[in-house]
């Protein structure tokens, strides 16, 4: 075995981490080298020191701090605790699916009755009712409401350009 | 949501009991300051709890314990990227451009050195503390922790071969920041 081989070795060799046959040959070396054996020695040393070191004490709160992890809520966060909290109180589960559902049918029924509404009073009383609402209210902007719905647009787009409109 | 019963969370109190500190020792040894180590303590507890129907009695919980702290030491490094490039042998650069070495304070009289008055552990400490996470881990569970190096590799999860090449990098440069200690080379 080489110096090289040898000395990237000894720590290994140290904690009799080594196979047979390697050990056999890091010794062989080890009686050829006096570098190899004051490394040998140093290294053991070293691990010495370290196993030597004194044990740290925690803060003294610490393990007050740990015992106390057990009054912590485990598992996931609130809405899956509130989830499944309504598996296990329908009627909570059946409110919420009906709310869900208003949420979405009522602005639907809304933006069409605006639209036709839009329809009647024309393009220039729908954008200014528009621009004000939009303000106050955002939420009950029919503009809104038709974005929503997705096919606001056709409805006024549809609409014949006046003359004046024309570039 | 999860309600533990009343002997389980004394099995929990148990465990904290008779792990808490050497794990708290662990991390603080890895981390090389008392606020991450805490951190570290607390998070693994934290989820020893979380696992706690799920812990076999009869398994090895120490190794358990071990491989869950080192790992979220792992993720903290990975957190905090920087930690891991500043090295205390790296030279400042000043204004000028020049190198000038560093001038490392020690963190002064703290109360390990004062309580043992030891020049010998504040010398090991700091030797320890400059080496980079990587080396430091394997080092660590190895000689302080006696862990072998197949429980090293499993625990931070890299082959026995790099374990093996870690721990010898780590003790090299160990054996040259401390030979002024070294009796062999005739110290002061």
């Amino acid at each position: 075995m080489t110096h090289v081989a040898a000395s990237q070795q000894l720590s290994a060799y140290l904690d009799g981490e080594l196979a047979a046959g390697e050990r056999q040959a890091v010794e062989a070396h080890l009686r050829r080298c006096a570098i190899c054996r004051r490394d040998l020695a140093e290294l053991r040393r070293v691990k010495t020191w370290l196993g030597a070191l004194p044990e740290v004490e925690p803060a003294p709160g610490l393990l007050a701090d740990l015992r106390r992890v057990a009054s912590a809520p485990v598992g996931g966060g609130a809405l899956l605790e509130w989830l499944r909290g309504a598996v296990r109180r329908p009627a909570v589960a059946a409110a919420a699916a009906l709310m869900a559902l208003l949420l979405i049918a009522l602005p639907l029924a809304k933006g069409r009755v605006d639209r036709l509404q839009a329809a009647n009073v024309g393009v220039e009383v729908y954008v200014r009712e528009h621009a004000v609402l939009s303000g106050t209210d955002p939420f009950a902007d029919p503009a809104y409401l038709g974005l929503l719905i997705g096919d606001a647009n056709v409805a006024l787009v549809g609409q014949r350009r006046t003359p004046e409109e024309r570039p | 949501m999860l309600r533990y019963q009343p002997h389980e969370i004394e099995a929990f109190e148990a465990l904290v009991e008779r792990y808490g500190r050497r794990i708290y020792g662990l991390a603080y040894r890895m981390a090389g300051n008392e606020a991450d180590a805490n951190d570290l303590t607390q998070e693994a507890f934290i989820r020893v709890y979380r696992a706690l129907r799920r812990i076999d009695p009869r398994a090895n919980l120490e190794s358990w314990l071990y491989r869950i702290v080192t790992n979220l030491y792992i993720d903290l490094l990975r957190r905090r990227p920087k930690a891991r490039v500043e090295s205390l042998d790296a030279p400042l650069v000043t204004a000028k451009g020049d190198e000038v070495a560093r001038e490392i304070e020690g963190p002064g009289p703290d109360p390990e050195e004062v309580v043992l008055g030891a020049q010998l552990d504040g010398d090991i400490r700091r030797a320890l503390l400059a080496l980079s996470p990587d080396l430091r881990m394997v080092v660590v569970l190895s000689d302080i922790e006696g862990r072998s190096y197949e429980e090293i590799a499993e625990m931070v999860r890299i082959p026995v071969g790099t374990v093996k090449s870690r721990l010898h990098r780590a003790r090299r440069v160990l054996q040259s920041r401390l030979a002024h200690l070294m009796p062999e080379r005739g110290a002061s």
